[in-house]
Parts: C-alpha cells; structure tokens; sequence
C-alpha cells in the first residue's frame, strides 16, 4: 500500500523542541540558580545572607515593591474606569479615542522613559516649563523624579493591560444579569458592587498581576530616572564585576516572578465566571444633555491629547539641532539632519541595520521553531507536554534581565562577546510569545478539518501543507510581528548582552541621550515607533483577514 | 467472497461492506462491544442511537480515522482495518461539515482529487459534475463561509463524492440545519445518493430521519447493536424493549401467560384485559403495540379516557383498560375528541400487537 519506504524522521521533532528548551531555558536558568549557591565553587549561602543583610540591596527589593503595587493602583485607577466609559458610554469619538487608549503600546519602554521623563515632565521638560511659564512660578513644575517618575511612567504605559482586560471582561459578561439584579430592586450602586464587579474579579486580578509582573521586571524608567530596583541593581551589579550578587539577585527577582505566574495561573485555572445563557450585549447609553457633551468633549481632547504628547514630543524632537534648544517654550530651528544623518552616516545607520538583522533573525527561528513545537505537541499530554509547558512559558513570565542575565553568565566561555547571543537571547525571550500565538491559532482550528483532508487521500505532508499551514500562518505571523517589535525595540536584554559589533537602535538612542544629542535619540526613536506601527498594523490585517477565514 | 464472511453470512454474495465482531474501547469505557454488521452494494444503511452509544464511533471506524480494538472491518472482501484513512477512499461527511475554510467551494470539492494527483481537465471536468448534481454549479467561486448551512452541507457532501468513494459516510447529516430545512435536504441527500449509486452508511439519532431515508436500519445503544432490519421491521416488530421504545412511542405491558377460561392460552395485561397468546409466547412478556394501533370507538375491551392531549391533526389519550394505561393516538378528522371519563370501546387486532420477552422480571 505504501509507495516506497522513507526513513522515519519523526524524531527530529521532539528533538529540535526539546533541545532549545534545554540548552535556551532550562540551562541557564538552572546555571544561575546553581551559580547563587556556589560563588567560589563550593556550596555556600554567604552570598544570599550578604543580600539580605545589604542595606542597597534590601533597598532595592523595596523600592521593586513599593514601585509595583503603586503601578498596579494607578493604572488600575486609570483603566479600569477609562474601560467602564467606553464600554456604557457613546460619544463623538468613542472609537478614534479608543484605539488612541492603546497609544503607549507604540512606545518601546526605553522612548517612552525619554520622552516623559526627559522631554515632557522631567526637571526642564517642556510640559513642566510650560506651567511654570503660565502659572508663572519660580521654577517647572511638576519636575517628575524619583519614584514618582518612575511610577508615572508605568501607569502611562501599564494602564493598558487594565484597559483592556477590563473592556474584555465587561464585553463578555451578561446584560440581562445587571438587568436581573434591577429588577430584583438592586439599586446601580449595588448593581456594581454585587453582580457587576465579583464577576469581573477574575480579569482585574489578571490584570494586576500583570501589571505588578511587568513592573518587577521594568527596567528603562527606574535605570534612567535612577532609582535603585532589583531588576536594574543586577545588571549594576554585573557591570561592577559582582557576578554571585548579581545571580543571587536574579534568583530573588525570578522567584517573585515566579510566584505571580503561579499566582496568576491559578487565577485563571479556578475562578473564571462564564454566564450560562446566550447573554445580552450592553445598550450604550448616548451623552445628551449638551452641558455633558461639551463635558465629555473637552475631557475626551485632554485624554487625547495626554497620550499622544510623548510620541507627538519624540517627532517634534526628531526635527530639532542638537544643543540648539534649550530654554526655550518651542525649538527655534527645526531641521531634518538628524534623519540624514541616520541613513548617511555608517556610524549612525549601523545600530539600524543591526536591530533590523538580529530581530529578524530571532523572530524567524522563532515562527519556525514554534511551528514545529505547536505542531508536535499539540496532540501530546503526559509528561513531554507538561514538561514543554512549564519551560516555554519561563522566558515570558522571566523579568527581561534574568533571561538575559542567566544566558549570559551560562554561555560565557562559548558565546560571550560574539555577535550571534544577543539574538539568541531575543529568540528565547519570545518563544512563549510566538508559540502562544501560533497554539491559539491551533486551537481556532476546527480539528476535523484534518480529519476530512485525510479521508479525501492526503497525506500527512499534503494536510500540512495545504490544510495546517494555510489555516495557521496568519495567526502565525501576526505572534511573529509582535515578536519582532519586541526584540526590533528591546532595551532591558540588549543592555545586558550587546556588543561594539552588535549594538541595537535601543542603545545607541540611549548613549546618543547621554552625550546630550536629543535630537539624533529622538529621531531613532521616531524610526522604532514608526516600524512598531506598521508592524503592529499588518499584524492587525493579517489576523482579521485570518480570522474571516477561520469562520465556515 | 471471503472466509469469514462467508461463515457469517452464508447465501450472501452482494455484501459491500462488513464489519465483523468489532470492538472499540476507549480509556475505560467499551464504546463499540462486538458489533457485525453487513451493507449490501448500493445499500444506505443507517445507525440510530442515543447520544454515547458508539455510533458515531462505528463511522470512525469504518473511516479509518480510529482503530478498532478488536475485529475486522471489510470492504468488497478485502480487510481494511490495516489501511490508514487516507487510502481507504471512503467518503465522509463531517457533522459540522469541516469544510476548508480558506478555500472556495470549487477547491473544496477538488481537494481530494489534487491530493490523488488527477489532471486539472479531469478535476475540473469531475467536479463540475458533482456540483452540478448537487445544484451548486453557480457557486464555484464562493468562500464556503459566505454559504448557508444547507449548501455548506452540499459542498461536504459533493466533497466526499468527488472522490467516487466506495462507501459514503454521513454523520447526523441534518442535525446541524433549521428544522424547516431538514425535510427538503434530507430529500435531496436521497436523491443524490440515489443518483451515485453509492453504498452508504450514515449515523444518527434522530428516528425519523433514519425510518424516512434508509434502506436499513441498525440501533445502537451502549455500544451493542439492538436490533438490524428494514425501517417497518424495526419500527412494527421490535425485538428489543429498547428499540419499540427508541422508534416512537409505545405501549409496552407487562403480561403472564395463562390458560384462558374458553381453553386457550392467553397474556393477561389485567383480568379484564387479555389478549390471544401464541405456544411459543413467554411466561412472562411484553406486549407491544403502537398508540395508532389501539382502535377507539368499536371492539371487545372497554376503557376509560383518563387524559386527552391535542397535537393538531393527531389526539393522543391516556386510557385506562382494567386499570392498565394504554396510550392511543388516532386522527380526529375534525370530530370533537374524546374527554376524559368517556368509557370506549376499544380493539387491539392479533396482527398488531407483538409479543417481547419481558427481561426485567
């Protein structure tokens, strides 16, 4: 029946899958909890009892702290209500507004820190000079510093997780029960806080353990404002040649991590509301009186307004000299020279054609090696698929300067310095972006489709290529894209791991920033944002375009 | 004719497709336990059955797309539990459709053929037939999900059909469309079949598209087969309290078999409710008789009305004859019906009732 005997290459799967978990993730992780218990090479805990008995260090473990919990109060203070307007609420618009909401999500962390912290609202920072020029006060306000910057810089970009979890949750949930509770004579109040609220609950702690998991593990703000945090101290650390502190310091950082992930899991694993009926989509309630309009007018422009200010600030930034502007309300000269220079100046188009390459390098093994994984594991259970599970989500659930940190530190004697580890790093950083994209779109997949293209004679490569493929690729692709803006624009794991030869966009922005040269940093970033939003857009079209297909 | 067939089924020569002494268990569960079953060439043979009773299992099976844990199924003779699914070239038609979403109507049809590496003229030539016969010529260009339930259904089955396959498969072929619409498609599903000649098992548990549209008829339940005949087999003479109850409604009453005052042997539902028993009827039985076949109005029993319910052109009682409940059904052509406390003469002729051994006591 068979046509002719081919070598059984099966295995390779399992093998290419299981071979860059081990050596990408369980490795060094392993490596550095190993390395914090031995600092000379025999076992001691000295160098744990030191961080602990470390005034900096304990420092730092709570400004983490105190800087995450009061990132997750204010952006949930933010979210949570912006998610309750647009979702009950119809205004002139509504919709623009809501896709500006997700306006920070353009900002790789590293431009937003300069935009807001040193262009908008820092010391000399426009905003600040502008009050300080209406008011007429004797110095800027608000100067944002220290913790506050770096807590407003979070809420800036973090409120989004909020935002979004929120509106998702109240689009899923049931009408007719707010209709219930109001006809049982609830009033609106007891409305929220009874139906309403306990069964968003899942969503808003999903949200604030995001929130609190990416604030641990942000590093841009607090490193360029200057606060003292964990994630920041290890690469300090690292860079004063204290490597057992600075493992010691990761496996601290890893655990409270680690500990929202389980938090975070169980979470969602063990209360999720889903109503039993058909549901009801809420009515939004039209804005009527005038007064209230105008109302809703003016704040919606403000809204806007606040949220576009860093990325309008970063272009407006692009065009100026270089030390040209200084005391100034608006730049006095405006030139394009910094773009110029970045396309004419091998010097400057280098950390371009750098980012471009390695990005790209690490977000095709990533589709690759995702699709092979997805594939493969899919129809496993048992140990392989609990055991493949635990591994790929690390490097998410990992603060960006662990994985770096630990794949640093573990490949030292063979890759340290050469060109190639920076992209490995980006390529293990998003394994568990690209393979959770790719596992949704599997499981979109009607799985009898497979089934059907097997009855009608084709075999498995035949399935594949005509079936799997065409069925998963957009889903596929638009993790990729995501993936690729997020090495395209990375800072936290470049930092840690780049070299002269190597250097991405990130870093140069940030030495360029250092010698005073706004202008060139501000035009990089204006390339990072630019590249980020239409990455973000095809991304966008090739999913809905998929999705539209995925529907019989 | 093959061996094992042969012993099974002597005398038989036009048998197409069998299965022999098939098991299927899964985890812990026996979804199929020691089903034979044989369909003739040309054949449409249905499987009716409650959810869970293996039916669908049984069509997997025959598919290739799971492996029996034991037994043997067989095609014109020839053992297919060895061949994968993909060489088995039998058509099936998915509950959902599972149509290619990403490909119009005209690939989905074509796509089996592609996969056997037939020439575009032949492919084009084969599948413009087969949408044809299914009236979907126009819709050639269309992505399948801009069809209505009806014609992605066609698509599905013109998909299967492409192929020529031995056997077509179909699995609960209406129970994904409008009620409105099962009627009109389950005539076109026969007439296209009808029009391929093709031997044909499908699966479902709903009884009146199994009476109304196969040839045969086997019931499944927990995974063991009840009872295989023609739909007025099946439906009129039962062997099997499950089936009488599974094809519609039935009265099933308990009787003893006892030797009546005039000599002969009768089944006494009730003292004053018996009827004429064959030698070869058990001690203990269950008479079976549809509620259409109690006559009201003439007849040696007498009963009272205990329950009137109006379906339209049917009026359903609930009787009490010596204090047995006897369900009946008749038309009331417009007459007044029946109220309760109405005493009626009632008939229950020898030839429609039947006569099952009663299990349970």
């Amino acid at each position: 029946m068979r046509r002719f005997p081919i070598p059984n290459l099966q295995f390779l799967l399992p093998f290419s899958i299981f071979s860059v978990l081990l050596v990408g993730v369980l490795y060094p992780n392993l490596f550095t909890v190993v390395g914090s218990v031995f600092p000379e090479g025999t076992f001691s805990l000295e160098t744990y009892v030191r961080f602990f008995s470390t005034p900096s260090s304990l420092e730092a473990l709570r400004n983490s702290l105190v800087i995450s919990i009061s990132t997750v109060v204010c952006s949930a203070l933010i979210g949570v209500p912006l998610a309750f307007v647009f979702h009950r609420y119809d205004f002139t618009g509504r919709r623009v507004l809501r896709a500006i909401a997700s306006a920070p999500v353009l900002l790789p962390p590293l431009v937003g820190v300069l935009a807001i912290y040193v262009f908008l609202y820092g010391e000399s920072g426009t905003v600040s000079r502008l009050i300080q020029y209406l008011l007429g006060l004797d110095e800027p306000w608000p100067q944002l510093n220290g913790m506050p910057a770096v807590v407003f810089i979070h809420a800036y970009s973090m409120y989004v997780y909020f935002f979004l979890f929120t509106g998702a949750g109240l689009q899923r949930l049931d009408y007719a029960v707010e209709e219930a509770a109001q006809s049982l004579g609830a009033s609106r109040i007891m409305t929220l806080r009874r139906a309403v609220l306990p069964m968003l609950a899942p969503v808003l702690i999903g949200a604030a353990l995001i929130t609190f998991m990416s604030s641990m593990a942000s590093f841009s703000a607090p490193y360029i404002v200057g606060i003292r945090v964990l994630s920041a101290e290890i690469y300090i650390s690292k860079l004063n040649g204290n490597v057992p502190m600075a493992l010691v310091e990761t496996v601290v950082l890893a655990c409270a991590s680690l500990a929202m992930l389980v938090m975070l899991r169980w979470y969602e694993g063990h209360s999720r509301y889903s109503s039993i009926g058909k549901g009801v989509a809420t009515p939004r309630v039209p804005i009527a009186s005038p007064l209230a309009r105008l109302g809703a007018g003016v704040t919606g422009t403000a809204v806007v307004l606040f949220l576009l200010l860093p990325h309008l600030m970063v272009i407006v930034m692009s065009f100026v000299r270089d030390g040209s502007w200084t005391t100034e309300l608006l730049p006095p000269v405006y030139t394009a020279e910094n773009y110029f220079r970045l396309f004419s100046d091998a010097q400057f188009y280098e950390p371009i054609v750098n980012s471009l390459w390695m990005a790209a390098a690490a977000t095709a093994a990533n589709l690759v090696w995702g699709l092979i994984a997805t594939f493969w594991l899919r129809k496993r259970r048992g140990f392989n698929r609990r055991f493949a599970d635990a591994l790929i989500i690390l490097p998410w659930a990992l603060p960006g300067t662990v994985v770096a940190i630990a794949m640093l530190e573990s490949f030292s004697t063979l890759l340290a310095g050469t060109i190639a580890l920076l992209p490995m790093v980006y390529f293990v950083r998003n394994v568990p972006l690209v393979y959770r994209a790719i596992d949704a779109s599997f499981s979109q997949m009607d799985p009898s489709v497979e089934e059907a293209s097997e009855t009608l004679g084709a075999g498995t490569l035949y399935t594949i290529r005509r079936v799997i493929l065409p069925l998963v690729l957009p889903g596929a692709l638009a993790g990729s894209l995501l993936a690729f803006i997020a090495a395209f624009g990375d800072f936290v794991i470049s930092i840690v791991v780049f070299t002269y030869l190597n250097r991405p966009i990130s870093i140069e922005i940030l030495s360029q920033l250092r010698a005073f040269n706004y202008g060139t940093a501000a035009a990089y970033s204006v390339l990072l944002i630019l590249v980020i939003a239409i990455a973000l857009g095809l991304g966008e079209r090739i999913r809905t375009t998929g999705d539209s297909t995925l529907v019989p | 004719m093959d061996g094992v067939l042969g012993q099974l089924y002597p005398g038989r020569t036009v048998t197409h497709l069998a299965l022999v002494h098939v098991n299927k268990n899964f985890d812990t569960t026996q979804a199929v336990n020691d089903l034979s079953l044989e369909v003739e060439q040309g054949e449409i043979l249905c499987i009716l059955g409650p959810s869970g009773c293996g039916k669908t299992t049984t069509l997997r099976m025959i598919a290739g797309l799971e492996a029996p844990s034991s037994g043997r199924i067989l095609a014109n003779g020839k053992d297919l539990t060895p061949i994968p699914a993909r060489d088995r070239n039998i058509g099936l038609v998915f509950q959902n459709y599972a149509l290619f979403p990403h490909l119009n109507v005209f690939e989905n049809v074509a796509f089996g053929l592609r996969a056997r590496r037939q020439t575009s003229a032949d492919i084009l030539k084969r599948v413009r037939r087969v949408l044809d016969r299914v009236r979907l010529a126009q819709y050639e260009t269309r992505p399948v999900h801009a069809l209505s339930g009806g014609q992605q259904q066609r698509v599905a089955l013109a998909r299967a059909l492409a192929i020529e396959p031995e056997v077509l498969l179909l699995d609960e072929p209406l129970s994904n469309l409008d009620p409105s619409l099962r009627e009109e498609m389950r005539e076109q599903i026969r007439t296209v079949i009808d029009e391929f000649k093709v031997t044909t098992v499908f699966v479902t548990h709903d009884q009146q598209e199994a009476l109304a549209l196969a040839n045969r008829v086997a019931i499944m339940s927990e995974g063991v087969c009840r009872q295989v005949g023609t739909p007025d087999e099946v439906y009129s003479r039962p062997t099997d309290p499950f089936v009488a109850r599974f094809l519609g409604r039935a009265n099933l009453l308990p009787a003893r078999r006892i030797r009546a005052r005039n000599g002969s042997d009768a089944l006494e539902i009730a003292p004053d409710f018996q009827l004429p028993a064959a030698a070869t009827d058990p001690e203990s039985a269950l008479v079976f008789i549809r509620p259409e076949n109690v006559l009201l109005g003439a007849g040696g029993y007498s009963g009272r009305v205990i329950r009137t319910q109006f379906e339209g052109p049917i009026v359903q009682y609930t009787l009490q004859i010596d204090g047995a409940e006897v369900v009946a059904r008749e038309f009331h052509h417009g007459r007044k019906p029946h109220e309760p406390g109405d005493e009626l003469h009632i008939d229950i002729r020898q030839d429609q009732f039947h006569v099952l051994q009663d299990d349970e006591n």
